[in-house]
């Protein structure tokens, strides 16, 4: 493999990456947010110290 | 038992397409008992046992046949040193996350199953309305009501009932799409690894198409859009299995394997007719070839073998692929042609209509193929659904897509760069968009139809797979950590968020809980049940006939009872008649209560029987919603 290959392929490696954690950030929304806090209502009823601890986590 | 002898006999070695192929004969095989069963009003525990000792008895009288069945003591012993080789073969983190993505989702699953009854719309108005009154009749038939979608192919309702008849209870007909997500799974894997993609990243696409949101909340919705996704994908595994060179160490069986496809196909057309629009996307994928070489000119000598197969197949063996063949006829035409015959109409309840002509008449609206519904279909997905920006992903799919944050953070950009990088996305990916815009060619507009679609986040997580294998090119360990990482993230956000179907507030899930097990009744359950339903069963005495008024889209499923104890029949109500006409209808059915219900009854018919019962003249109001004859 010639080094501008390499280069390209690694590069591409880090675009990738690079888009997946924006469009990860872009997908996070706070109705989508809402959905996790959903069911830890439902856990905080079972587990309180668990949910406390994942609503600490998502932000509310 | 019958399954596990025809997976040998249409498949080719012990391997992830044997196990997916023994699932869909299961399906096919326990559902194809069940309409002879139920066609000759035999649906009983006693008469399904004996039916099947028979069967088996008869399957073991042929030496050849017994000799296959004799084999799964030790096939048994060999898949399970295969399974073991296999899953030593992924890396531990991958084994950890699939140790504790099937364990969340056993919990899940079991949980969701046992502590909800059903409570998704078209189910509860006729999915499992069939179903409930043929376990409670024991046989399969048409009945009077007002919901003449009960017509529409029903080889899932037929399936269902292997869920009910037994324990004559409702507690785990949830379950009933399992078989189907395990199948649709099972695929995704065959078809990444058919196109030679590594073992671990085909088994970690696998899981991050079995944590899509739309199709963990459909599993267990009581509906049959997961099955056809199952079918969807394993018809292509085994076209790109069959299109695929064999493995070194197995013997092709091209005849079984087209057979398998044809099943596949006719089962799948008696359990929704959407089959047909989403097939030429598969038929491209076949004629122009995933990789190159495998295109028409492999299909042509496909056929070569198979008819040369044919010619060295021996008399019981071609008995079995005749009868094969029947019974899948059997499961995709018998419905069509019953309406065919009954209604003059293969399509009833729905109306075929061609340029402005309705051809065939129908109780229900036209069925209809136009540019303005594909036009509106894909302006809904890209303004209002992509993204799921509109609302949290629920059972309806209300405006959402239900792709979850996998597809929409990893799915997108593997598959942007895998089309322009390779030809195998590229290729699935016109197969998987021939089969999209067909469908929205005809399906109607409307906010939850995504539901159609399940199968077809399975492209993002099969270009996921190909871009799994290509970081693994990469100089650098860091993307690739940070990939998997994400995914795992990813992953388990879509697990999280599903974990109650987005919408089931804890106060609700404490009321269910304080329900024993066998009496959580879909009435029950309010999250878009009126009241009415729930206050009525409680008045109302088990052993009555009870009688019923609800519009084409109500709820007529709670009304059975969890248990299916109580007899329903349909009263027709006309508001230009007298109250004396709608009691002489309750009397002629035998019944002294009517049901009705606000937004499942017409308000027509609410205002004209409350007028009734106010003048009580004939009838009585027992409650809002419930009058009895007066004595």
């Amino acid at each position: 493999m010639s080094s501008k290959t390499k280069l390209w392929r690694n590069l591409q490696s880090w675009l990738v990456i690079f888009v997946c954690l924006l469009l990860f950030l872009w997908y996070a929304r706070p109705q989508l947010l809402y959905s996790l806090i959903f069911p830890f209502q439902v856990m905080e009823w079972f587990f309180p110290g668990i949910a406390e601890m994942l609503r600490a986590l998502v932000g509310t | 038992m019958l399954a596990y002898i025809l997976a040998k006999f249409l498949s080719v070695r012990l391997d992830s397409l044997f196990v997916a192929t023994f699932v869909f004969l299961w399906i096919f095989l326990v559902t194809a008992f069940m309409l002879l069963m139920g066609l000759i009003g035999l649906l009983a525990p006693t008469p399904l046992l004996l039916g099947s000792l028979f069967g088996l008895v008869i399957l073991l009288v042929p030496g050849s046949l017994r000799a296959k069945a004799i084999e799964i003591v030790s096939d048994i012993r060999k898949l399970r040193q295969a399974f073991g080789e296999w899953w030593h073969s992924l890396p531990i983190w991958l084994r950890w996350f699939t140790g504790i993505a099937v364990l969340v989702s056993i919990f899940r699953f079991a949980a969701l199953t046992l502590i909800f009854p059903p409570f998704v719309w078209d189910s509860l108005t006729y999915h499992l309305t069939n179903v409930a009154e043929w376990t409670q009749r024991g046989r399969i038939m048409l009945f009077d009501t007002s919901m003449t979608r009960i017509y529409t192919p029903a080889n899932y309702e037929t399936f269902t009932l292997w869920f009910t008849v037994f324990i004559h209870h409702d507690v785990v007909v949830e379950m009933a799409g399992l078989p189907a997500y395990a199948l649709a799974v099972l695929s995704l894997y065959v078809i990444a690894r058919r196109l030679d993609f590594s073992r671990s990243a085909s088994w970690l696409g696998a899981l991050s198409f079995a944590s899509t949101p739309a199709l963990l909340l459909a599993t267990t919705g009581t509906k049959n859009d997961p099955h056809m996704a199952a079918y969807y994908l394993f018809t292509l595994a085994v076209v790109v299995t069959l299109s695929s060179n064999p493995k070194e160490d197995e013997q092709p069986n091209q005849l079984g394997q087209l057979t398998l496809l044809a099943i596949t196909i006719l089962y799948a057309f008696g359990t929704k007719a959407y089959i047909a629009h989403l097939l030429p996307g598969i038929l491209i994928i076949a004629v122009i070839g995933v990789k190159r070489g495998q295109g028409w000119q492999r299909w042509m000598e496909i056929f070569r073998d198979s008819v040369r197969q044919l010619r060295n197949t021996r008399r019981l063996q071609l008995l079995l692929l005749v009868l094969i063949l029947v019974a899948g006829m059997f499961l995709g035409l018998f419905w069509n042609t019953r309406n065919w015959v009954l209604q003059g109409n293969p399509f009833y309840p729905y109306g075929v209509e061609v340029g402005n002509e309705e051809v065939l008449p129908g109780a229900e609206r036209d069925a209809e193929i136009s540019f303005s519904r594909l036009r509106t279909n894909f302006t809904d997905l890209f303004l209002d659904k992509f993204g799921d920006k509109q609302s949290r992903i629920m059972p309806d799919l209300d405006n959402t897509t239900g792709w979850g944050w996998f597809v929409y953070s990893i799915g997108i950009p593997a598959l942007i760069l895998g089309c322009i990088l390779d030809r195998r996305v590229r290729m699935l990916a016109l197969g998987f968009g021939v089969s999209l815009t067909l469908i929205f060619f005809s399906i109607r507009p409307s906010p939850w139809n995504m539901r159609y679609l399940l199968w077809f986040p399975a492209l993002f997580s099969l270009s996921f797979v190909w871009l799994l294998d290509e970081l693994r090119k990469a100089d650098h360990q860091i993307p690739r950590i940070a990939i998997r990482i994400l995914t795992i993230i990813t992953l388990s956000m879509n697990y999280i968020a599903m974990l109650n179907y987005g919408r089931i507030p804890p106060e609700r899930f404490q009321a269910m809980l304080a329900i024993p097990l066998l009496e959580r009744d879909a009435a029950s359950l309010r999250i878009n049940m009126p009241g009415e339903y729930e206050n009525s069963l409680k008045i109302i005495p088990e052993e009555a006939l009870l009688g019923y008024n609800l519009h084409s889209n109500g709820f007529i499923y709670p009304l059975y009872r969890a248990d299916f104890a109580q007899y329903l029949v349909y009263v027709p109500v006309s508001v230009q008649g007298t109250c004396f006409e709608v009691a002489e209808a309750m009397r002629t059915r035998g019944t002294r209560y009517l049901f009705i219900a606000p937004e499942h009854t017409s308000d027509s018919v609410i205002s004209f029987l409350n007028d009734c019962g106010e003048s009580e003249i004939a009838l009585r109001e027992r409650t809002g919603n419930l009058y009895v004859l007066k004595d």
